[in-house]
């Protein structure tokens, strides 16, 4: 995975990149919106952590450009400004997810390796969290590079939770993207689809939590 | 707040149409029909000048043609009429008007004596058995008014009947009309003009309670909410009385306000104090500092600063994107069990939903406001609740329940840190706001309500009071 960094305080930079090169990631860091314009005309990058406030100007003007000319790369805006109003501007005009300030380094790890894991499962159909790896386009899950040999609709159900992986997903959704009206589920079909998940997730390293009342979530230990 | 923001204040918000200041209306609606009444009196005045001068000038015109009429004597059965000119012109109203006269025999019209084409009015038709006709004629290209007499002379053996005609010209008739009018037309100028100025002094001496008000509320300071008790008329009382509501409201929101600011300063300075506290000690003993629990009391402190900021908008205008609404309390407490699983189950702890209500729970609420106050509720059962193992949400109609079966909140003044209790400051702020209610019950398992009842009055406000 490759970031782009546009940051104008140093000291949250330098913080930020230690955090990815231990984690064995490459961040790229410009200082003003100018930057960051140069470098993505050059180059491609798989996120773009967004600053609002810079030097010469703001950073939504960039997220702007970048939807403009239809450049889908996800970006995380980081945020020292009020939570609330530049949570919904910014996701109006197309930002992936937000952060406000100061922010936990491994939640920022954590929601960046999850918009490109989103944007990865667009794209090329291959989808890792922790030990679990699928393959949506081939309907195949491996554990550990052991293959899993999920049923179609347990494929669909993981990959489902596995593209959202450390969130909420609600059953209600689930149930959308499983069944269609011709083909209404049985009372407890998701439950029983979870079970038989469960049983077969056998790994410390993640799990499949339910979230009484509202849905499932599939967790990934030490993100 | 300066002399412009005030104005700005007062004046009706996005009203293109300008409201019509009283003083103005008062004098429309007293003065106006004054056009239409003068038009009438006038008219009134008009016809009685007219009527009376008519009057007057015709009596003088009967007198004429009555003392000729008395010099017509019938002499051996010849009508003979001993008038001399000179005579008849002291008779006439006035130098400028030429008058005409006529003595005929009636009913055959032989002229006796004067102009010999005055035409004589038919008494027969019209004006039966009537021996005085007064009209108007046209006579030489004049208009004219012309008196004719029928009398009747004796003789000791005979009698004739015979028609005097007088005529004159208007001119003098039309200047005293004019003279009379105009002087009329004056006084009546003069007579609206008197009303409207007393008008105008009345209406300004009767709306002076207003401005003296309006003085007082200029002459306040920016501080001084104390309610008016000025006497006003009984008509000013209801604006007053709503002036003194605002005012009362005002006083509470800003105590309220400096009591926040007040509450979280203090507030702040607890855990920067033990920060502080827990660098000093490390420097002083050379050790490193715990930097996890340092972590923690900064994520601390970041929370409570964006609490503040959430809570210090609360008042501010509506900006559209964040304002008061209808708020499902399912769909907010699944907003909030999403937002909060991940660091519930990384707490050991198993945070659910439940629903309860039958049908949809809708309240009139500030959603992220709502949903600040629910996270804060869950932030103190993961951080504080020490052996809880469950949480869960409870949507009922009304209200949402926070419960887990930790030993319940610690009653207030022991150990809780400073974050917990501002926490549960803001949750009870917000309630507040919503004209809702916090209760705690500390039994078995502990909970927290969050009850609306009173959405109804916010609903009927529409913002944020």
């Amino acid at each position: 995975m490759r970031a782009l960094l546009v940051e104008d305080n140093q000291v949250l930079a330098d913080g930020v990149a230690l955090a990815f090169s231990k984690a064995g990631l490459n961040l790229e860091h410009a200082g003003t919106l100018e930057g960051a314009r140069a470098f993505l005309s050059a180059f491609s990058v798989d996120i773009v952590l967004l600053d609002l406030t810079l030097p010469d100007g703001d950073g939504l003007t960039l997220l702007g450009e970048m939807r403009a000319r239809q450049d889908r790369t996800p970006v995380l805006i980081l945020t020292a400004r009020d939570a609330v109003r530049d949570r919904v501007t910014g996701l109006d005009r197309g930002a992936d997810d937000y952060l406000t300030k100061p922010f936990a380094l491994d939640e920022l790890m954590a929601r960046a390796r999850a918009l490109a894991r989103r944007q990865a499962g667009a794209t090329d159909a291959r989808l890792t969290v922790g030990p679990l790896m699928l393959d949506t386009a081939g309907y195949q899950a491996w554990l550990d590079q052991i293959a899993l040999n999920l049923p179609r609709r347990e494929f669909a159900c993981l990959a489902i939770l596995a593209t959202n992986a450390n969130a909420v997903v609600s059953k209600d959704s689930l149930i959308s993207a499983l069944y269609n009206n011709a083909d209404p589920p049985m009372p407890n079909a998701i439950e029983v689809i979870i079970s038989r998940l469960r049983k077969r997730l056998t790994h410390p390293a993640i799990a499949l939590k339910t979230v009484r009342g509202v849905g499932y979530m599939l967790l990934e230990h030490d993100r | 707040m300066t002399a412009a923001n005030r104005q700005g204040d007062l004046a009706p918000p996005n009203s293109a149409r300008t409201e019509m200041s009283l003083r103005r209306r008062l004098l429309l609606f007293l003065l106006l029909p004054l056009i239409p009444l003068s038009a009438m009196l006038i008219m009134l005045i008009y016809w009685a000048i007219r009527s009376a001068t008519t009057e007057s000038y015709d009596r003088v015109l009967e007198g004429s043609a009555l003392a000729i009429a008395d010099r017509v004597v019938l002499e051996s059965s010849t009508l003979v009429v001993d008038l001399p000119y000179a005579a008849l012109q002291m008779l006439t109203n006035s130098a400028e008007d030429r008058v005409f006269y006529s003595v005929q025999i009636y009913p055959s019209g032989e002229v006796i004596t004067g102009y010999r084409d005055l035409p004589a009015p038919d008494f027969t038709t019209g004006n039966d058995g009537e021996d005085r006709i007064v009209q108007y004629i046209d006579f030489r290209g004049e208009r004219m008014r012309m008196v004719a007499i029928r009398d009747e002379a004796l003789s000791y053996a005979a009698k004739q009947t015979f028609v005097v005609l007088v005529a004159e010209t208007m001119g003098q008739r039309q200047v005293v009309l004019e003279r009379y009018l105009r002087r009329a037309v004056l006084a009546f100028v003069i007579g609206v003009f008197l009303v409207s100025a007393l008008t105008l002094y009345a209406v300004n001496l009767g709306l002076r309670p207003l401005r003296n008000l309006a003085q007082a509320v200029r002459l306040r300071g920016e501080r001084d909410l104390r309610a008016i008790r000025r006497p006003v008329p009984p008509e000013g009382q209801p604006l007053v009385d709503e002036i003194n509501a605002l005012f009362a409201r005002l006083e509470k929101a800003l105590n309220s306000h400096r009591r926040f600011v007040s509450n979280t300063a203090h507030q702040l300075r607890t855990p920067l104090a033990e920060l502080k506290t827990q660098l000093e000690v490390a420097r002083l003993e050379g050790t490193p500092p715990d930097l996890s629990g340092l972590s923690g009391r900064v994520d601390g402190l970041a929370h409570l600063v964006d609490q503040m900021v959430l809570l210090s908008r609360i008042g501010e205008q509506p900006s559209g994107v964040d304002t008061f609404g209808d708020v499902d309390l399912r769909v907010l407490a699944e907003q909030a069990v999403a937002e909060w699983s991940l660091r519930a189950i990384e707490a050991g702890i198993d945070l659910g939903l439940q629903v309860e209500a039958k049908a949809p729970s809708r309240v009139h609420g500030h959603q992220s406001l709502l949903l600040e106050a629910l996270g804060n509720l869950i932030d103190n059962v993961i951080k504080h609740a020490a052996g809880a193992t469950t949480a869960t949400i409870q949507v009922h109609k009304d209200r949402l329940i926070v419960t887990d079966d930790g030993p319940g909140f610690r009653p207030k003044g022991s150990n809780e840190s400073s974050v917990q209790r501002f926490g549960l400051s803001i949750v009870h702020e917000i309630m507040d706001l919503h004209k809702g209610r916090v209760t705690q019950n500390l039994g078995l398992r502990a909970e927290v309500a969050l009850i609306f009842d009173g959405e109804d009055d916010l609903g009927s406000k529409g913002t944020a009071p």
